[in-house]
């Protein structure tokens, strides 16, 4: 399957790994799994600096991901049974010189591509070429006004008119080339950005993008990022109002799942990294981003730059970190930070292997949009 | 077969047994806590040997806890002793062994009758640190983790040293890793120091390296 199939839903909260039972099923008879979702990043150097930017705790040793290396690590996705690739993580891919060729390189093989980006470097140009190859393309867009554009993603405020005339140009482009790419603008909503919720909404809603989400701001377990998770509730009320300016072809939407549960979790295992795993933009294969940083040494299982992928994959060092995190060693409601990407994963499979439910038949259920992303 | 369902408070001071699909479970409770332990599989393939590994784990744990992580822990404690699973990806009840992925489904089937699970309940029960090991001073501590710390290199054959650089407030312990040691030799030595002091002590300690700070100029916190 790639990512230009055509399905009907878009899930935004919640998790699609209900849809890939075959791989459930293989992980709970004891065997190797693939991911089906990798998320990385390119490079971890950024042209931003977002105050609620969570890489700023993710620095580990840096290497460079060439050319050579992002194809031989596409090339042994597809071969071992990765589905989905999406360029988020912690750097901003656009700006890496392999980004273009990454994404078509990967569709090429099959897999769906997909990208988080703060949308500055992607010009029309850039955008002709891409699209295509990309099953969705987010933008990182944390305020709905200059000024407050400006202070909330630490730049000049003239970024903020050209991020927004690359949106129009993707829109535009995606409608004349009938592209089945999902253009997605998403704010990372801390508290103190309640007076950006409904701008920014009013603004999608003129730039007609397909849909706008409001997500939590994920912190480490120390509180660095400072993330009042007691204020969400504050924001519910505002958080609606946005949601009632989705219309037939705008949708508007709130990870409720994850701003209501407080920055908490409701397991202490995790079973989501084997599913879907995390690559530092220095090439760093870890089970998850909030463990690229050096402190969490004893998770970092290789690095694409030095090793194939496929090998690192096949090692036991890989196996033994992953078997870690699932076993009564770890803890994740004390040695994580809060809401990670894996988390509504997570969530899912402890729930069953705990019998508290079992796998859902989807035989006659459509398959939703954006499947290999879990 | 115990009567249905009371709450959790009811069954405190007294015993959860059932029987079902060949199984006789008794669990003796004491304010709140599993004091005595009894499972029994009237079947061919029960590993009498797993069955008692879990009993021995299931005292001092909540139902919650038992039902939820019980039979985790004895696939854990049995891996530990080089009893693990043919397993070559993630070890969970329902795969370790035949016995484990019974015995999972029956206690949660006795204690699910004893009081009604409620998944949407969190489980913050947690077994971490000791309050005898966070009372034992900072310079100990630190004394007795890098000795473990050279007895485990030296049984492996590593060179190098390994030393504590702070134990924080939350009991976490930052080591350093002397030259001996190459890059890609660190992250599998860390985990294994950090198995062997946790068998060695029993305490869960968690081993860090120092944090690596931000190397973007123009991020900031």
């Amino acid at each position: 399957m790639t990512g230009m199939t055509d399905h009907t839903q878009l899930i935004l909260d919640g998790t699609k790994i209900a849809w890939h039972q075959d791989r459930i099923k293989a992980w709970e008879r004891g065997e190797r799994i693939a991911p089906i979702t990798i998320d990385m990043a390119l490079t971890r150097a950024c042209n931003y600096a977002c105050h609620y930017c969570y890489a700023m705790l993710q620095e580990n040793d840096r290497k460079s991901i060439t050319k050579q290396v992002i194809m031989d690590f596409l090339d042994d996705c597809k071969e071992i049974g990765v589905k989905g690739i999406s360029f988020v993580s912690d750097g901003e891919s656009t700006i890496s010189p392999v980004f273009v060729d990454a994404c078509k390189h990967g569709h090429s093989l099959g897999l769906s591509m997909a990208c988080g980006t703060n949308g500055f470097v992607l010009t029309r140009r850039k955008l002709e070429e891409v699209l295509p190859a990309l099953t969705y393309l987010r933008i990182n867009i944390s305020a709905g006004e200059r000024d407050r554009y400006s202070e909330i993603m630490g730049v000049k405020a003239d970024y903020f008119d050209r991020v927004v005339q690359n949106i129009r140009d993707m829109v535009a482009i995606k409608k004349e080339r009938k592209l089945s790419v999902t253009i997605g603008l998403q704010m990372v909503v801390m508290p103190q950005y309640h007076d950006q919720i409904l701008p920014l909404a009013r603004l999608g809603k003129e730039l007609r993008p397909d849909y706008l989400i409001f997500k939590h701001c994920s912190d480490n377990e120390d509180g660095d990022l400072g993330v009042a998770y007691d204020k969400y509730s504050d924001l519910y009320s505002t958080l609606r109002e946005a949601e009632a300016l989705s219309d037939d072809e705008y949708k508007v939407a709130v990870k409720w799942s994850k701003i209501n549960a407080d920055g908490q979790r409701s397991y202490q295992r995790c079973y989501g990294a084997p599913f879907m795993i995390q690559l530092s933009g220095s090439g760093l294969v870890a089970p998850c981003g909030m463990l690229f940083n050096e402190r969490y040494k004893k998770f970092h299982i290789g690095n694409i730059c030095e090793n194939r992928f496929k090998d690192i994959w096949a090692s036991d060092r890989y196996w033994e970190v992953m078997r870690y995190l699932a076993s009564p060693d770890f803890n994740a409601q004390k040695m994580c930070g809060s809401l990670c990407l894996q988390h509504k994963v997570n969530e899912t499979l402890d729930a069953y292997e705990k019998g508290y439910g079992t796998l859902p038949d989807l035989s006659n259920v459509p398959a939703p949009q954006h499947l290999n992303f879990v | 077969m115990s009567s249905a369902a009371p709450r959790l408070s009811d069954v405190i001071s007294r015993s959860v047994a059932w029987q079902g699909n060949g199984w006789t479970i008794e669990l003796g409770l004491e304010s709140g806590a599993i004091a005595t332990a009894s499972l029994r599989w009237d079947n061919e393939a029960s590993d009498a040997a797993f069955l008692a590994t879990l009993s021995q784990h299931l005292k001092g744990m909540s139902l919650r806890e038992a039902r939820d992580h019980g039979v985790q822990y004895a696939c854990a404690a049995l891996i530990a002793a080089g009893k693990g699973a043919r397993v070559a990806g993630i070890v969970i009840p329902g795969n370790y062994s035949e016995t484990s992925r019974a015995a999972a489904k029956a206690l949660r089937a006795a204690i699910d009758t004893a009081t009604p699970s409620k998944p949407a309940d969190w489980n913050f029960e947690d077994h971490g640190i000791s309050d005898a090991w966070r009372q034992i001073s900072s310079e100990e501590r630190t004394r007795q983790l890098e000795a473990l710390f050279k007895e485990h290199l030296q049984k492996s054959n590593l060179p190098g040293a390994v030393l504590v650089t702070d134990i924080d407030q939350y009991d976490r312990v930052f080591i350093q890793f002397d030259e001996g040691f190459s890059v890609a030799q660190k992250p599998p030595v860390l985990m294994q120091l950090e198995r062997y002091v946790r068998q060695a002590t029993g305490e869960r300690i968690e081993l860090f390296v120092s944090e690596m700070k931000d190397s973007n100029r123009i991020r900031r916190l």
